[in-house]
């Protein structure tokens, strides 16, 4: 029985360590207010006086601002926005600095709810997707003045994406945040012992919903072996936006067996992708080049072999593409580009549909009517991530 | 008169043009693969592979980067070839030649790889194909080589197309290996015979020979015999018909001669041992001179029991020559000649006697 009520215990203790990495949240540590820099350079005053310069006092890229560190902490934690004087957020002095708590909420109960801030100096509270002005649910541009919003509607099975600026210019700095849970009328300090009694929610430092995109794939040749130091693109729009002007969000480079693999913080909840290529053909080498003149005598045997060999676009396989490709290796400059405008490159992959590399790669029959990879460039998280590119490189065996 | 020589040296010189034009382009209209009008094949029991060399000439103008092309060959006789560049493009080492055979049929591809944009092929013997003879052939008839359509004949152009190129067959046949041979037919030492017809004989088991060629011997004496003849398979000998009339060489100072001798007036000398006894019974008498009296009386052209001509080879009618003794007994010469073997041999003398010719006019 004794051991029982040990296990009880230790499950219980091992639920609230648990519960508490709910309460994480990031939090980055800004230095404000560069000695050599006044609010001409850097976009805010001693106490951020509007939003538009609390964006500017925020802003990495400006002038008198610059990151001590970005890190995670407790919310609940007199790290967090709360102990009024006792609070105590990393910061690099005690002077010139800003707090940006950021992360997502959860809140226990469905309903209507009332907020409450006070902070020495400047601060903003926001809530995203609420429908307020610039997401801002409480702020005061000063010190010491109580900012309070009730009717704050909220989902308890939805999380929230929320940050919170404070600011000191000079002097002493503290912070309160407070909040009245629906069907209340007091007010409970956040980490406090009213904030324990009711605990606001879960929180997070990342959002609990996102879909991170992730990919990967190959990139080989007509002989379906890899093809090393191709770079791949990973191309993002914003989710259901019409049209097709993806840019690129990320990058990676084909290894030794031509791998590549994206794992992104992008969430596909905000994001429709694609993954592009762009491969470039190498120098050509003799060996590949005596390979095809030796196939010559063989005939063509591979669908493959139009793209691959006939470099001088003339539908046949001879001593012409041979020399063409010789000339195409020493740079020749007659050779800059093949004869009869012939393509160098001939792309198609695994998502392509109706698929037409394994028809590409059994067959020997002239299949350069197909236009290959381009046309069906989309991929999504609904239908995979992983795909196989084909590249078919004029005068490459490979 | 000056004409006329003019017109038959230029006959001369379109001839010789005609035989050594076998390598060359026949127009310009592009530049030309080659096969030479004949290639002498090795003989049988050199070991050695036969060699046929493949031409290349270009009057077109236009530069040559690579050439393709097919021919076939006879596979019953040869093993599989092997394609070599031959050729004095100066192309060096920038360049890569590649073939492959099947079923008599040979695919040649070959590229210049370097990097001079000048470079043209240059016209002569461009590959040389050698060809083992398979180990199951020891002679009989070679097909030709020929150019075939298993592989377009293609030449690259400068600008990385393709141009058509030419194939000249000017036959690409196979002849055996040359056999030449001189045979000089004298009556003496110093006393060739002339007209006589001489028969190249040759025999794959000696027993059977068949004739090859027959050349009529010059003022000289000799027979020269230019044939393509594999004296490693085939037996070779000469023959000389029997039956030659040598009436021209019988004369009545040669009856009375031999009456001489007949008489012990005269000693006969070696080949009067033969000559001197036309009947060739006993030895030198009263009826050799007869016989050869009444044939002149009779204007006849051939004795009834007896040839008109005996041959010996150069080794019996030395012997013969020297002797001062009637040698008939141990060589009595041939009616029709047939000579050894002359593989292995370039020239040799033979001789003839003519019976009743017993002051030697001999056969002029």
């Amino acid at each position: 029985m004794r051991y029982f009520k040990l296990l009880v215990l230790c499950f219980i203790l091992s639920f609230q360590a648990y519960g508490q990495s709910t309460t994480d949240v990031n939090v980055r540590s800004l230095k404000t207010h560069a000695n050599s820099c006044n609010s001409g350079c850097t976009g805010y005053s001693g106490n951020a006086n509007s939003h538009t310069e609390f964006d500017n006092m925020v802003d990495l890229n400006s002038q008198g601002t610059s990151l001590h560190v970005d890190t995670v902490v407790d919310i609940l934690s007199l790290q967090g926005p709360r102990g009024n004087t006792s609070w105590d957020p990393p910061r690099a002095r005690n002077e010139r600095f800003a707090i940006v708590y950021h992360g997502w909420v959860k809140p226990n109960k469905t309903g209507n709810y009332a907020f409450r801030t006070r902070t020495d100096d400047s601060h903003e509270f926001m809530i995203k997707g609420l429908g307020y002005t610039d997401d801002i649910v409480t702020k005061h541009y000063g010190w010491n003045t109580w900012n309070t919003r009730t009717n704050v509607y909220l989902d308890k099975n939805t999380w929230y994406e929320f940050e919170m600026r404070i600011q000191n210019f000079g002097g002493a700095f503290n912070a309160q945040f407070q909040y009245r849970i629906p069907n209340s009328n007091t007010y409970n300090q956040l980490g406090g012992s009213n904030g324990s009694s009711h605990p606001f929610g879960e929180w997070s430092a990342t959002d609990p919903t996102a879909d991170p995109i992730t990919a990967s794939g190959y990139i080989k040749g007509a002989e379906e072996q890899g093809i090393a130091g191709q770079v791949v693109y990973l191309k993002t729009q914003n989710k259901n936006q019409p049209g097709f002007s993806y840019t690129t969000a990320d990058t990676a480079t084909t290894d030794a067996n031509g791998y590549y693999s994206f794992n992104t913080s992008l969430n596909y909840n905000d994001y429709d992708f694609t993954i592009d290529i762009a491969p470039e053909p190498d120098i050509l080498t003799v060996s590949d080049i005596n390979w095809f003149q030796n196939r010559i005598l063989t005939g063509p045997v591979s669908s493959k072999d139009y793209w691959r060999m006939d470099v001088n676009n003339t539908g046949s396989f001879s001593v012409s593409d041979i020399y063409t490709m010789h000339q195409k290796r020493h740079g020749n400059s007659a050779f800059a580009n093949y004869p009869n405008s012939a393509p160098t490159l001939w792309t198609t992959n695994s998502w392509q549909n109706p698929t037409i590399w394994p028809a590409v790669a059994a067959d020997s029959d002239d299949k350069t009517q197909f236009s290959g990879y381009g046309a069906w460039s989309l991929f999504d998280l609904a239908n995979g991530n992983q795909t196989t590119f084909y590249v078919i490189r004029a005068g490459h065996k490979n | 008169m000056k004409l006329k020589n003019i017109l038959l040296t230029l006959v001369l010189v379109m001839s010789s043009l005609t035989i050594f034009g076998q390598t060359t382009a026949p127009d310009a209209t592009k530049p030309y693969v080659i096969l030479d009008s004949a290639y002498a094949l090795e003989s049988v029991t050199s070991g050695n592979a036969t060699v046929a060399t493949i031409y290349y000439d270009n009057t077109s103008g236009n530069d040559v980067k690579g050439v393709q092309f097919s021919f076939n060959y006879d596979n019953t006789v040869f093993d599989p070839p092997v394609i070599a560049y031959g050729g004095t493009s100066g192309a060096g080492s920038d360049f890569y030649l590649s073939s492959s055979e099947a079923s008599g049929v040979v695919k040649v591809v070959w590229v210049y790889t370097g990097s001079t944009t000048s470079f043209d092929i240059a016209a002569g013997g461009m590959f040389t194909v050698t060809l083992p003879f398979k180990s199951s052939y020891t002679n009989g008839a070679v097909a030709d080589m020929d150019f075939t359509n298993n592989l377009t004949a293609y030449y690259a152009k400068a600008d990385g197309t393709d141009g058509a190129l030419g194939t000249s067959d000017n036959g690409g046949n196979f002849t055996e290996p040359a056999f030449n041979y001189t045979a000089t037919i004298l009556n003496n030492a110093t006393n060739p015979a002339e007209s006589i017809p001489v028969i190249l004989q040759k025999s794959s088991d000696g027993s059977t020979w068949t004739d090859v060629t027959s050349v009529t011997t010059a003022v000289d004496g000799t027979a020269v015999f230019s044939e393509s003849l594999d004296q490693g398979y085939w037996q070779i000998r000469l023959k000389i018909a029997s039956g030659l009339d040598a009436s021209t060489a019988l004369s009545t100072a040669d009856a009375n001669l031999i009456a001489q001798i007949a008489a012990g007036v005269q000693s006969a000398s070696g080949v009067q041992f033969y000559t001197a006894n036309p009947n060739q019974a006993n030895s030198v008498t009263a009826s050799d001179s007869y016989l050869v009296f009444a044939r002149l009386a009779t204007n006849g052209t051939s004795y009834a029991n007896n040839p008109d001509v005996l041959f010996f080879t150069e080794a019996q009618y030395n012997t013969i020559s020297n002797a001062t003794s009637d040698q008939s007994g141990s060589i009595p010469g041939l009616t029709e000649f047939l000579s050894p073997q002359i593989n292995g041999t370039t020239s040799g003398n033979f001789y003839l006697l003519i019976l009743g010719d017993a002051n030697g006019t001999g056969l002029n």
